[in-house]
């Protein structure tokens, strides 16, 4: 599903927004109540039911004695050793948040003002995240759990931007954030890119919260759940 | 259509992926057999529902000859979900293979009806007997070297564990 969604979207070219928004919580969700549908989980499902059976592919072999599964088991380490060192390095329910560095050049007035309506846009976010962000939790062994996580709180932080924008100049917001850029030191390369991308969105307009009509995502969320327990 | 902007091209990425799916789904077996589920060993007859879907069908009569718990327990899910309970001491032995639908298993010319038991194909090969019955939609074949009279019994007392 995650392949699907992945695709479609950037078929699309979905600008930040809303509807993003809308559709990650959907692939962190939606496994979650699928999962936890009854017998779902039996072989004979799998192999005389299911549209897809991955335990077929799990049991490939490859080298020796390991097959695809143990290929996967690895992987799934690998996503839960990530979360575990992202709590150590950022806290678990640190998101969204505005991380400022140290050496960041005085901010004006104005600019003092629009961050702290961002750091209130934050705090009216962050019940939605922490909750998301448990649901991740649950999911850490899967990767595109972790990636449609990451990939919601930086859409929340771009929502934040917008609102904290209204009434204000958003180059005053853009500046602040490439002040927090330019002290950011090299080595964290996401953060930069993070507050690269949300400068980029801001000086284009701001997020797109009507890319694509209500009706779509419905329909989109309807046909996932009704396909995705097929598929074990 | 503007309601529906995008659910076009989400429903052709969606087609294209699960059919996609669906053939390595398929074809994966047919290119490393070792990944089609089956045999299977199942520790309890308790078990077999579980791991098949159904539940067991055999012989309430069992003579103490052969022991009394099964030596064997296997489900297979394809091509048809079939379930095979074997016991065994010393050299009498009894197997009975459930198999869930599908066409009646193949039996020699010579077989004929075992008397007194509706639906059935019986043969013999040397001193083992066949006997091939039908009971609510499984076909259930009993294999054993125990007497006629023994495998009448079986038939007779077929029933859901």
């Amino acid at each position: 599903m995650g392949l699907i969604l992945y695709i479609w979207v950037h078929r699309l070219r979905l600008p930040s927004g809303r509807t993003k928004r809308y559709l990650l919580v959907l692939l962190l969700v939606l496994p979650l109540l699928t999962a936890a549908i009854p017998g779902r989980g039996s072989i004979e499902f799998g192999e005389s039911i299911a549209w897809f059976n991955s335990a077929r592919l799990l049991a490939i072999p490859l080298i020796g004695r390991l097959h695809m599964a143990n290929l996967v088991v690895a992987i799934a380490a690998l996503s839960v050793a990530v979360t575990v060192w992202q709590i150590a390095r950022y806290g678990g329910f640190g998101r969204p948040r505005l991380m400022v560095p140290d050496g960041l050049p005085p901010l004006s007035p104005d600019e003092s003002d629009v961050v702290a309506a961002i750091q209130r846009a934050y705090a009216q976010e962050r019940v939605k995240v922490i909750a998301l962000y448990l649901i991740r939790l649950v999911q850490s062994y899967n990767p595109v759990a972790l990636w449609a996580f990451r990939d919601y709180a930086f859409e929340a932080e771009v929502s934040c931007d917008a609102r904290a924008v209204v009434g204000r100049d958003p180059q005053v917001l853009a500046r602040v954030l490439l002040k927090i850029y330019q002290a950011t030191p090299h080595r964290d390369g996401p953060g930069r890119n993070r507050l690269r991308r949300r400068v980029d969105v801001l000086l284009a307009g701001g997020p797109d919260d009507a890319a694509l009509p209500t009706t779509t995502v419905v329909a989109v969320a309807i046909f996932m759940l009704m396909v995705l327990p097929w598929i074990v | 259509m503007d309601r529906v902007r995008g659910l076009l091209s989400f429903g052709l990425i969606a087609v294209a992926v699960l059919v996609v799916l669906r053939l390595v789904s398929l074809t994966v077996p047919m290119v490393v057999p070792g990944t089609q589920p089956g045999p299977i060993a199942v520790a309890r007859l308790d078990d077999v529902r579980d791991r098949i879907g159904f539940a067991p069908i055999v012989p309430a009569y069992r003579p103490a000859t052969l022991g009394s718990k099964p030596v064997s327990i296997l489900v297979v899910h394809n091509p048809s979900p079939t379930l095979i309970v074997a016991w065994r001491e010393g050299d009498a032995y009894l197997s009975i293979t459930q198999r869930r639908g599908g066409p009646k298993p193949d039996a020699p010319a010579g077989a004929v009806p075992l008397p007194d038991v509706p639906e059935s194909t019986w043969w013999t090969t040397g001193a083992e007997h066949h006997l091939i019955v039908s009971r609510v939609g499984f076909w259930i074949e009993i294999t054993t070297n125990l007497p006629v009279n023994d495998l009448k019994r079986f038939a007779d007392t077929l029933a859901l564990y």
